[in-house]
């Protein structure tokens, strides 16, 4: 992981720049009187909050989200739907025909 | 008023250097999305070293995420260093969040910070070692369980003594 020292050296100095005029807006007692005052406006902040809820506009459906959706959100609620179903009609067949004693209900211990 | 009027006259000299930040003395409709969420794809190099700019990056360390459907545009892909690995001692802009001002955020940023996930650090003991933990003192709960199941301990007794065993004290038939 070695970077030139001449990559380090404008790597500081950018964040050398950045954290200079941060520290002059942020002991700026005028910023009030401009009507901004309050947080200071981070652009980095606003491009991660902008793209955290713009995701969607670079979706785009192909094999494998499409094979993701169908995996993860369709099949699970599809799937638990159907055992469930299939559970209960044993049970309900179970008991319409009489082959669960009173001995051997569900909830004897309550 | 006149206070006001002359601070921000004052203020037009940091037009100069608030380009350098991103920053505005006045702000009037305020930040929109469309402004700054991220562009498409970069494909061109001259897209790829704009982006690169806007981001703070330098161009040969911008690297987009792959536009394979789950890709994010134009937003860099940078190193996760989860809030708690990050040096408590240095002076950070916002030691709450262990990070500086204008330094670009991680795509997945809000899920490692100092109360939530923590992938960076070294663990104590690896996952494999606690997996191994869970399990043997499961199993050993489990083996004494299934073991001692059947096995039941009460006071000494012997078997209840019927009087008169080989003799038939009463049947069940229903009374005619």
């Amino acid at each position: 992981m070695a970077d030139s020292a001449e990559v380090i050296r404008d790597r500081a100095a950018r964040k050398a720049a950045i954290k200079k005029e941060f520290i002059k807006q942020i002991t700026n007692p005028h910023r009030h009187a401009s009507g901004e005052g309050g947080a200071l406006f981070d652009p980095a902040v606003q491009r991660y909050m902008s793209m955290k809820v713009t995701l969607y506009d670079h979706f785009k459906p192909t094999v494998k989200t499409s094979l993701m959706g169908l995996g993860l959100i369709v099949l699970p609620i599809i799937g638990y739907g159907y055992m469930m179903k299939v559970q209960h009609d044993a049970f309900d067949h179970k008991c319409r025909t009489g082959q669960i004693p009173y001995a051997e209900r569900k909830f004897k211990f309550i | 008023m006149a206070n006001v009027t002359k601070s921000v006259l004052r203020l037009s000299s940091l037009s100069r250097l608030q380009s350098l930040t991103g920053t505005q003395s006045v702000r009037y409709g305020g930040n929109w999305n469309k402004d700054w969420k991220p562009g498409p794809y970069p494909v061109t190099p001259e897209e790829r070293e704009a982006a690169a700019r806007k981001y703070g990056l330098r161009p040969d360390e911008y690297e987009p995420y792959p536009d394979d459907g789950l890709g994010k545009g134009d937003y860099p892909k940078l190193p996760l260093i989860s809030a708690d690995a990050r040096d408590p001692y240095r002076d950070w802009d916002f030691p709450e969040h262990r990070r500086d001002f204008g330094e670009p955020i991680q795509v997945d940023y809000d899920m490692h910070g100092l109360d939530r996930l923590d992938v960076t650090s070294k663990l104590r003991y690896s996952l494999g070692q606690q997996a191994m933990a869970f399990l043997g003192v499961m199993t050993a709960f489990f083996v004494v369980y299934f073991y001692l199941d059947d096995k039941k301990m009460h006071w000494p007794v012997l078997a209840k003594q019927f009087p008169g065993q080989e003799q038939v004290h009463y049947t069940f038939e229903p009374a005619e």
